[in-house]
């Protein structure tokens, strides 16, 4: 078991799948000199440099070059850089990859993984980098059926998940995220491979509330459950992993047993993945008396700078609404 | 280049078959078949039939307006009007119609299309870059229209597909009218393949009334292609039917030139007396082939006529949706 900062583990999930299936390349800005612009592919270059695709500033047209790419049999992964950028390509990932399929009744696939950096440094109380380098996009993709969506935190799930995700034969939206490139995790030195089903982790079990985090709020969840701990409440935490297909069964089975639900997530909280969470849970379990809360940033714009952190659920957001959906 | 004897009586059979098809497709419409827009080739089959005839079978072709006559050359017409009539044996169970029309899995070689315009250029030069890169000796062409050359990313294909050096064939199928828009209210310069040459793309502009031009230009592209150098045909045509059949044309201005091209310009007269001049037909062959044409077209839309719309169960499942349907999710 080794300690791996998050982009380590991209590198290596995407070195590791292209050294299984030659069919699998790279593309996108700024992958041979400086691994990506994030740096996550570092060392992939020299290692494939026949399967690494520098590409102009052209996100629209490159995104559609993948889609193209894996129609005619390959398997590409596009990096997009920051996932503000996907609204270029959006007609190339919503129009294109995700109606391949459907449009050939089945007889051809798009296998290709979009990858990119989700939400802002702010959200930990970082200089933020403003409205076009840090929104939360994953709500964006969940009206496009077509799609999956991953969504992971920590850098060993982010290895396993983007390995799935390179093997998937359908089009996957594979963020990370951009506040989390600088940390660190355990991952193990085996190959392992964490499959895009059932992927929910349930990472502290507790009978009293159910939190369901999505990606950045994840390691904040983990500081709120131990805060409420202190005051005599068992929160259940749940990190789904992967939004599209969602572990619905893991999250229902969950509130089945306490009753309440709080899901938070960075993105905005109208019209969000939270809000899907949310109503999935209300419809299962219709006619069981249960109390939910979603909590996510402001319906606003993203500041540069320190203001970002304005906008973004914080720990004490999340305590107070689990005391307050505990107190009724 | 000579073109054999069967070459050119090919390119005839294709031509009048286009042509006939084309007409019966807009009688189809009339009838209350077909039930959505159809985008007429009529006076533009040469273009069609010379790209496919300059292609192998084993090239692609990738589907957008007006060149049906190119579709039913690569795919059974009969599933081809099944899908314009939307009925459950067509290609795609009739979901497809003909901008949704592929055969990936199929000796039909059609490309999977994309009907916002414009996206397939880019998305065909990554597709042949995929086919280069799998040491597979195969070319793509890809048809659009002059509207469709408006949109940005045609440009931002011609730079990566000129530096990845790529085998492509861009055809632009340039009629003057995008929708209801005339070529001069769209651009200054009327010739949309000049846009290619700042990239270094070999560009060629084709009359389209003249099918051995266009097979000659398209003879040179192919080669151009093979030898991975991504280039532009662009072929003048003048669209002679409304946008789409049924529309109401008041906006046209031209009518005087499409009634001039329909006697002098018209693809089939120009190729029909070429072949007579050669002394290759005769007035009964056209004569026959036309009556033969028409007789099996009609005979095919009765078929398709006939049969039922698709059901729920053949188009909605789950592996249509997500390749891995264990996967995706409920439907």
């Amino acid at each position: 078991m080794a300690k791996m900062y998050l982009n380590r583990a991209i590198a290596a999930a995407v070195a590791e799948e292209m050294a299984r299936d030659e069919r699998v390349f790279l593309l996108g800005e700024d992958i041979i000199n400086c691994g990506g612009g994030l740096s996550t592919y570092l060392g992939v270059p020299e290692k494939f440099p026949d399967r690494c695709l520098d590409m102009p500033i052209a996100e629209a047209g490159y995104t559609y070059f993948g889609v193209g790419a894996a129609v005619a049999g390959l398997r590409p992964i596009v990096d997009l850089m920051f996932s503000d950028f996907a609204t270029i390509c959006s007609d190339a990932i919503s129009n294109g990859s995700a109606k391949v399929a459907f449009s050939t009744q089945g007889k051809c696939g798009c296998p290709i993984v979009f990858v990119m950096a989700n939400g802002g440094r702010g959200t930990y109380g970082n200089f933020g980098s403003g409205c076009h380098h840090s929104q939360c996009v994953e709500s964006w993709f969940q009206n496009v059926p077509g799609l999956k969506v991953v969504a992971p935190y920590y850098p060993a799930d982010v290895k396993g998940l983007l390995k799935a995700s390179i093997r998937d034969d359908d089009p996957v939206i594979f963020l990370f995220h951009e506040g989390s490139t600088g940390v660190s995790g355990i991952v193990p030195d085996e190959e392992y491979v964490i499959p895009l089903t059932n992927a929910a982790n349930i990472l502290q079990e507790g009978d009293d509330i159910t939190i369901v985090a999505i990606q950045s709020m994840v390691p904040i969840a983990v500081k709120a459950v131990e805060t409420l701990k202190k005051s005599g409440i068992n929160a259940e935490l749940i990190d789904p992993r992967v939004l599209i297909p969602l572990d619905e069964k893991k999250i229902i089975d969950s509130v089945r047993k306490t009753g309440k639900l709080v899901v938070v997530q960075e993105a905005p909280r109208r019209g969000s993945f939270g809000g899907e969470i949310v109503s999935t849970v209300v419809e299962k379990l219709n006619g069981q008396n249960i109390s939910v809360k979603r909590l996510g940033s402001l319906n606003a714009p993203i500041g540069n700078g320190m203001v970002e952190y304005f906008l973004v659920p914080k720990e004490e957001d999340i305590v107070n609404a689990v005391k307050e959906l505990c107190q009724k | 280049m000579e073109y054999s004897k069967q070459d050119l009586l090919d390119m005839y059979y294709h031509l009048v078959n286009g042509r006939i098809f084309t007409g019966k497709m807009s009688q189809a419409v009339n009838d209350g078949h077909i039930r959505i827009s159809y985008h007429s080739a009529y006076g533009e089959e040469a273009t069609s039939i010379a790209v496919v005839s300059a292609l192998r079978k084993t090239d692609w072709i990738v589907q957008s307006h007006r060149v049906q006559p190119a579709s039913i050359m690569r795919l059974d017409p009969y599933k081809f009007i099944c899908e314009l009539f939307g009925k459950r044996d067509g290609q795609h169970f009739g979901t497809g119609y003909d901008f949704h029309l592929s055969d990936m899995a199929g000796d039909g070689r059609l490309g999977v299309p994309m009907a916002t315009l414009g996206s397939v250029v880019p998305m065909y030069v990554g597709f042949a870059w995929a086919l280069k890169q799998q040491k597979k000796d195969e070319i793509a062409v890809v048809f659009q229209g002059d509207g469709a050359l408006s949109e940005g990313v045609c440009y931002e294909a011609f730079n990566i597909g000129s530096l990845y050096k790529v085998p492509m064939i861009l055809v632009i199928n340039n009629n003057n009218w995008a929708m209801t828009t005339p070529l001069n209210r769209q651009c200054v310069n009327p010739d949309i393949s000049d846009r290619a040459k700042p990239f270094n793309i070999p560009t060629q502009i084709v009359d389209g009334s003249d099918l051995l031009a266009l097979r000659q230009a398209m003879d040179k592209a192919v080669v151009l292609a093979r030898n991975n150098e991504m280039n532009v045909v662009e072929v003048k045509n003048l669209r002679w039917d409304a946008h789409y059949v049924r529309q109401n044309s008041s906006y046209r201005d031209d009518m005087d030139e499409i009634r001039d091209a329909m006697v002098n310009k018209d693809c089939v007269k120009i190729y029909e007396n070429y072949l007579l001049k050669k002394n290759l037909i005769d007035q009964e062959y056209i004569d026959k082939l036309k009556k033969d044409c028409a007789a099996h077209i009609d005979e095919l839309i009765q078929r398709a006529a006939a049969c039922e719309y698709p059901r729920f169960e053949d188009v909605y499942r789950k592996e249509c949706i997500y390749t891995m349907p264990e996967t995706g999710g409920d439907l």
